[in-house]
């Protein structure tokens, strides 16, 4: 039997300490950052679920951000739709009776711009300084506005087509011998080209045909915005435009009831074309708010995930503490007293 | 027995005690000396002056073999540990913060945010200084790993110094070892020096000790090279500095032939060489290639296409390109390097006097020819590049077998993955260092055990031998007293 070499008995408590002091540094720093430190070097290849997650929650994060704000533009573009609408309705409900009444023309002309001015101030919503009618055009103003500078060009190209079709203009004497049957070739002719479109691009707005598309989910790409070329909003338009712009021309009171009835007509027709388009700007915002829903969903459960992964249970982390202390403590303890352990004390 | 008889053997015992209280002295001086081993009295001291036959130091040839053997092992698996930690700290912290896979998360997310208003130019500036962070990344780090490669081919050129060094020192003292043992001197605290000579060897490569006649000793390395036999062998690195990526670096070689590096006929499989080549041409290498498959695999991905109907143009790097690249590299096959010249197209960068439109019009790679311009209609709000740019890294590509995790993966899966293996490797070194760690330190604890020195063993020795010398002492004035009886009586 070997007596043990003094330098391993003191030394030999010692030794072990290193590795108490790393672990307690380690736990201090989960307890106070509440997650597991260092996990890569735990786990290995297995850090991939946690890169993968993280990559995916940051992911599902910015969706639900972005969609936020697709579905506010969406609502913004529905609010204006409906708007429109309800003064299409209202200006057919009114319209079918004041037909008849003496002062129809000034009635359905003052209404007819006023419907117009409407339409132009909805069809220009800005949500967030983002023209929800531009289609993919985000720098200038979806609608332009008749009644002002910006529908000269358009006032010129009805002079120039009316010109071309009867040989005068509209504020020409000549013109108050013009039949509603004159009137309404023209109006279902050359007058409702400048709506189509074609020309509505030139003319009327400087929207383009296509609405704004985004992805709401990954691989999922929906429509979030609207366009000013939709079918029924180009109808009433052409509605207003021929009301209001021929109300003060010289075309007499029968010519002009002509005008009233095709106008009522494109009114009509647009109504329902702008129920469609209301039921897909509809269909557009229910798959937002799916994809938002999902997405949210699978956030709860990827964040569950990664915070079992990653995260430190304080209760656990303060008991290894504990542990770790008391045991440096005993360290310390062991070695005061083996140094004191010697024969040469007692010879 | 006459009593001058007694007496001469009460003097040689006072010899005796005496030579052996320098003994315990020798001891007690190199109580706390790690590198010295316990002397011990053989037989019986006849002088005062102890010689070869009558010292023995405390050994153990077995323990001492299985500790020389873990301490290479350990040399070799924290050389390796380090040297993966060393690069696991380029990629960011516990949240992986700098890994270029969090990074493509984060150029995404900025690209899906300029596509919700492709108008803004704040937007689209916040998604090319993603694209820059993710290049920044990328090129830094591999220049930092390429940094360490011919790092390490300096620290092997001081290995093979310190072994020279050391193997001179061994030959020195083996010599007097040998020619004092042939004198019948004391050499055992020679034998001490060499052993810790002997340690140092077995930091830098595995090595095997065996001994001949005389305390002669022979070593060879862990793969049977022959390092020293009466004279010292030469050991040589000739260094490949600068290495580039791809490359391998240079190799060590002892008595001539190659140990460590490429070609290596009988390679070490121990020690801190074997930890530093392991590091140059496995890990660091491996990391390097995965690297450039990356970088590579980004310009793929962001590279643009003739956009006319029939076009026939060939496809070219756009937003994601490399100082010095012409056209694209080869789908599916590794560009050694081209990690360190990722970069961004200048013609995007408003810093570097670019147009950030490009990044929702299309045409980075070419800025002046309409042909890959995707917004043919210069709408304000045109996003599908934009949308385009955001999934790019989400597309299923072709990459190059040799980096080791298969044929055919996203970029952002890619990055997911290598990520994967360096923490793997980091474990694994990790784990391996902690363990040969501790078989070093027991086993040099077991070896300790068995040669240290005692200080309670050599008091209580000591007393024994104040005790023999008081009776020798003792007998001595004994048979004064009888010579003086018998001298009496004759008188």
């Amino acid at each position: 039997m070997q007596l043990l070499p003094t330098r391993l008995v003191n030394a030999g408590p010692m030794e072990g300490l290193a590795r108490l002091q790393a672990d307690l540094a380690l736990r201090q720093k989960e307890l106070s950052t509440g997650q597991k430190a260092d996990i890569g070097l735990e786990v290995g290849n297995e850090i991939r679920r946690n890169v993968s997650l993280r990559s995916s929650l940051n992911e599902m994060e910015s969706f639900q951000r972005l969609n936020g704000v697709a579905a506010t533009r969406l609502a913004g573009a529905q609010t204006a739709l409906t708007s429109i609408a309800n003064s299409a309705s209202e200006f057919l409900s009114n319209g079918i009776p004041a037909r008849d009444a003496p002062n129809a023309r000034f009635l359905m002309g003052q209404a007819a711009s006023n419907a117009l001015s409407d339409l132009t101030r909805n069809l220009n919503t800005e949500i967030g300084g983002f023209p929800v009618f531009g289609g993919e055009n985000l720098d200038a103003k979806p609608m332009k506005d008749f009644s002002g500078v910006e529908g000269n060009p358009a006032k010129a190209a009805i002079n120039n087509l009316f010109q071309t079709e009867f040989g005068f203009l509209p504020d020409d004497p000549l013109a108050a011998n013009l039949s509603a049957n004159d009137l309404s070739g023209f109006l279902t002719g050359p007058f409702a080209n400048l709506f189509d479109a074609n020309h509505w691009g030139t003319l009327w707005s400087s929207a383009s045909g296509s609405a704004m598309r985004s992805e709401v989910s990954p691989g999922i790409e929906v429509e979030t915005g609207s366009t000013t070329h939709l079918s029924g909003l180009r109808d009433l338009t052409q509605g207003y435009v021929a009301l209001s712009f021929f109300k003060d021309t010289a075309i007499n009171d029968a010519a002009y009831k002509g005008i009233i009835d095709a106008a009522l007509g494109s009114t009509s027709n647009a109504s329902s074309e702008l129920t469609a388009a209301q039921a897909d700007l509809g269909l557009s915002e229910e798959r937002v708010s799916n994809a938002t829903e999902r997405l949210g969903e699978m956030q709860t459960v990827f964040s569950r995930s990664l915070t079992s992964l990653e995260a430190a249970n304080p209760i656990d982390v303060a008991a290894k503490i504990n542990s770790l202390l008391t045991g440096i403590e005993a360290t310390y303890a062991m070695t005061a007293r083996l140094q004191r352990l010697s024969l040469l004390n007692f010879l | 027995m006459s009593l001058s008889g007694v007496l001469n053997t009460a003097r040689f015992a006072l010899d005796s005690a005496a030579a052996q209280t320098s003994l315990v002295s020798r001891n007690i001086s190199g109580a706390s000396d790690a590198a010295y081993s316990r002397k011990i009295v053989e037989g019986r001291a006849y002088s005062t002056e102890l010689g070869a036959s009558q010292i023995r130091r405390a050994e153990n040839p077995a323990l001492f073999g299985r500790a020389t053997e873990a301490r290479s092992q350990s040399a070799s698996a924290s050389a390796l540990k380090d040297g993966i930690t060393q690069m696991r700290s380029f990629f960011g912290g516990d949240q992986q913060e700098g890994s270029p896979a969090i990074l493509i998360g984060k150029m995404q997310t900025a690209f899906r945010t300029a596509s919700s208003d492709p108008s803004d130019k704040v937007l689209a500036g916040r998604a090319l200084d993603a694209a820059n962070a993710l290049a920044y990344s990328i090129r830094s780090s591999s220049t930092a790993i390429s940094g360490m490669r011919n790092d390490i081919e300096a620290r092997l050129g001081q290995e093979a110094e310190k072994l020279n060094t050391s193997l001179a020192a061994f030959e020195n003292l083996n010599g007097r070892i040998v020619g004092g043992t042939r004198l019948g001197q004391d050499t055992t605290d020679l034998r001490d020096q060499r052993d810790v000579v002997l340690r140092d060897i077995s930091n830098s490569i595995g090595v095997k000790a065996f001994s001949r006649g005389d305390n002669d000793m022979v070593l060879q390395t862990d793969s049977g090279v022959l390092m020293f036999e009466t004279r010292a062998r030469p050991v040589s690195f000739q260094s490949a500095a600068p290495i580039s990526s791809g490359q391998t670096g240079g190799t060590f070689k002892v008595d001539g032939v190659a140990v460590a590096g490429q070609n290596a006929v009988m390679p070490t499989t121990s020690g801190a060489v074997h930890g530093l080549i392991s590091l140059r041409d496995g890990v660091t290498a491996d990391i390097e290639t995965k690297l450039d498959e990356t970088a590579r695999m980004l310009i793929m991905a962001f590279s643009e296409s003739d956009q006319t109907a029939g076009g026939t143009k060939p496809d070219i790097a756009a937003l994601f390109t490399a100082d010095g690249l012409t056209g694209l590299p080869q789908s599916g096959v590794n560009v050694p390097g081209i990690a360190q010249r990722l970069t961004i197209a200048s013609s995007v960068d408003p810093a570097k006097g670019g147009n950030i439109a490009l990044l929702r019009d299309g045409g980075i790679g070419a800025p002046s020819d309409p042909d890959y311009r995707r917004n043919v209609s210069n709408l304000t709000g045109y996003s599908a590049q934009l949308n385009a740019l955001s999934q790019a890294t989400d597309q299923a590509m072709a990459v190059d077998p040799n980096a080791g995790l298969g044929a055919n993966h996203s970029v952002l899966d890619f990055t997911t993955r290598s990520f994967g293996a360096l923490e793997e490797a980091r474990r694994s070194a990790t784990s391996s260092a902690e363990f040969t760690s501790i078989v070093l330190q027991r086993s040099t604890q077991s070896l300790a055990a068995d040669t240290g020195v005692s200080l309670d063993g050599e008091m209580a020795r000591l007393l024994e031998l104040e005790r023999s010398y008081s009776a020798s002492a003792k007998i001595i004035s004994v048979v004064e007293a009888m010579y003086d009886t018998l001298l009496g009586a004759v008188r």
